[in-house]
């Protein structure tokens, strides 16, 4: 029973390691359109306003990916372990 | 203990709670704030709108109105122009035609005088022949002693005094 | 005239006392009920009532309550901002009104077009609540789009009126759009449709979560170290944390203020695109070419 226990939290906190990898993706997305914008503000200083927003924009709905990993990640951690022990009393207590 | 949700939770009538505040957070903005203020902006650009098209028409008039006066005045320069032109002309004409009245009195003046004096000249040029004649008549029949003929002789001298004209 | 003004000053503060009162309520309310309790607890909201209804019990949570409040607030505040307008702008809240007008009608016409004109209440609406409700968590309050169920709410609103405006442009072409570019693609496009709002709302909730999530790690973890740096200190000062003083204002500044307010802007931006883009101008100048048509008939 505790070794089942224990290896439910193990595993859902490998899971919500791995959930946080989804964090690459827009960490390297973002880069690449924070490095376009610094371009196109030092080609075009005068649209600084503009790029700057849409960068933003464009950044915060890229994150949308790596907020999923975060919030499965949230779920694996706070929720999902008293859940499956929870199952997992039941289905031994059946 | 206090009693929470999951982190994550879905229960169907709190989303309904929440879109149905969404709605009324709708109505509350457009009721209380959109609505006035917009209708502000809008009574405040009509006003502005009608503020420039009355500016507008005041200008417009005012424009045709120069117009009507420039051309006023543009007729009136030209009928005084007229005027002084038709002065000018008729003074022209008849300065002319009394200067060339007193031109032409002034020559018949100068003819008839000029006239009397040929006249004058010939009358004395045949006194003075006559005279001469008669002297001539005298001195000739001093010399001679005796009478002559007058009549005879007349041609005779009439001729010398031509030659001494001619001479002289 | 000094009556006049009088009244107004009055009205005046009424109002910004009802901008005031329901944070003040709300505070109170958490302090009042909360216990005391030590160790990390990151949950959901907490519940205040439970209301049997069929399906699904309705849970009176923390969320709805201060949802309620953050409306009120507004409410006063939209009164203070729209109430005793003049012609001439007299006052500095008439010239904030318009100016807000004004920026929220700009970025409807920019990014919607002329056409959508009658959205303007309803984008500021939505800008308006999300922003004020991720900003509760600066006076320490929950804020309400921390919960998944607020934030798919308005989710399922934007998606609604999406779909009404792709019907407007004519089943046909909405049904069709399902089957493009191959027949193949139908249930992923389906599977695009439905996660609109599933993205959108688990954006805006993921954002400000994981502020929630931080701050709440933080502070504790700032009362443990205050614990351990400063425990030497005699009786209470001892107990009290000091390091939790300004330190997550700091944090503060950046999840809730930066990515509230963002997240606020881009739901709105989102909302805007999605509604623009599912009812083009071609639809448009067709559908009112038509309803022209059927006018100069009758």
């Amino acid at each position: 029973m505790e070794l089942a226990i224990g290896i439910i939290l193990a595993g859902c906190a490998i899971g919500a390691g791995l959930a946080l990898i989804a964090g690459i993706g827009p960490g390297i997305g973002e880069g690449n359109a924070v490095a376009k914008a610094c371009e196109a503000i030092g080609r075009q200083p005068e649209s600084k306003g503009a790029v700057t927003s849409t960068m933003i924009m464009g950044c915060a709905i890229a994150e949308t990916t790596g907020l999923y990993g975060l919030v499965i990640g949230i779920l694996l951690i706070f929720v999902a372990p008293n859940l499956f022990v929870n199952i997992l009393k039941n289905a031994v207590g059946k | 203990m206090v009693q929470t949700l999951d982190i994550i939770s879905v229960n169907i009538w709190q989303i309904l709670i929440s879109l149905i505040n969404l709605l009324i957070m709708y109505l509350i903005l457009k009721k209380f704030l959109f609505g006035p203020v917009q209708k502000i902006i809008a009574t405040r650009k009509q006003q502005v709108e009608d503020i420039y098209t009355e500016a507008q028409e005041k200008l417009g008039s005012a424009e045709t109105m120069r117009h009507q006066y420039e051309e006023k005045l543009a007729t009136a320069r030209d009928e005084a122009d007229g005027i002084v032109r038709t002065a000018q002309q008729t003074a022209q004409r008849r300065s002319d035609a009394i200067v060339a009245e007193a031109t032409s009195q002034a020559s018949h003046i100068k003819q008839r005088a000029e006239n009397e004096i040929a006249q004058e000249k010939k009358q004395m040029l045949s006194d003075v022949r006559n005279e001469i004649s008669d002297i001539a008549v005298e001195i000739a029949s001093r010399i001679v002693g005796r009478e002559i003929r007058k009549e005879d002789h007349d041609s005779f001298v009439d001729d010398f005094i031509r030659n001494v004209g001619e001479q002289q | 005239m000094n009556n006049k003004s009088l009244r107004f000053k009055v009205v005046d503060w009424l109002l910004i006392a009802l901008m005031i009162l329901p944070l003040v309520a709300g505070i109170a309310l958490k302090v009042l009920t909360t216990p005391a309790s030590d160790g990390i607890e990151i949950t959901g909201a907490r519940i205040y009532a439970t209301i049997p209804m069929p399906l699904q019990d309705l849970t009176i949570t923390e969320s709805q309550i201060n949802s309620w409040l953050i409306m009120l607030s507004i409410l006063g505040l939209a009164l203070y901002l729209g109430h005793g307008l003049a012609l001439k702008p007299q006052t500095k809240r008439q010239v904030l009104a318009e100016w807000a007008v004004e920026q929220v009608q700009n970025l409807v016409s920019d990014n919607m077009g002329q056409r959508f004109m009658p959205f303007v209440p309803f984008i500021a609406a939505i800008m308006v609540i999300s922003a004020f409700s991720s900003l509760m968590s600066l006076v320490g309050l929950r804020p309400p789009t921390s919960d998944v169920n607020v934030v798919a709410g308005w989710a399922i609103v934007v998606f609604v009126l999406i779909t009404y405006y792709k019907l407007k442009g004519g089943l046909f072409p909405y049904v069709k759009g399902f089957f493009e570019p191959f027949p193949v693609f139908a249930p992923f496009n389906i599977i695009g449709e439905f996660s609109t709002p599933i993205s959108m709302s688990f954006r805006h909730y993921g954002n400000v979560l994981s502020g929630v999530v931080i701050s709440t790690l933080i502070a504790h973890a700032l009362q443990g170290l205050s614990k351990i740096v400063l425990g030497w200190l005699p009786g209470v000062l001892g107990n009290f944390p000091f390091l939790q003083v300004g330190l997550p204002a700091i944090l503060s500044l950046y999840f809730d203020i930066f990515s509230g307010l963002m997240q606020a802007f881009i739901f709105a931006m989102l909302t805007m695109l999605y509604i623009a883009t599912g009812f083009p101008e071609e639809d448009y100048e067709r559908r009112m070419a038509k309803k022209r048509a059927r006018r100069a008939a009758a």
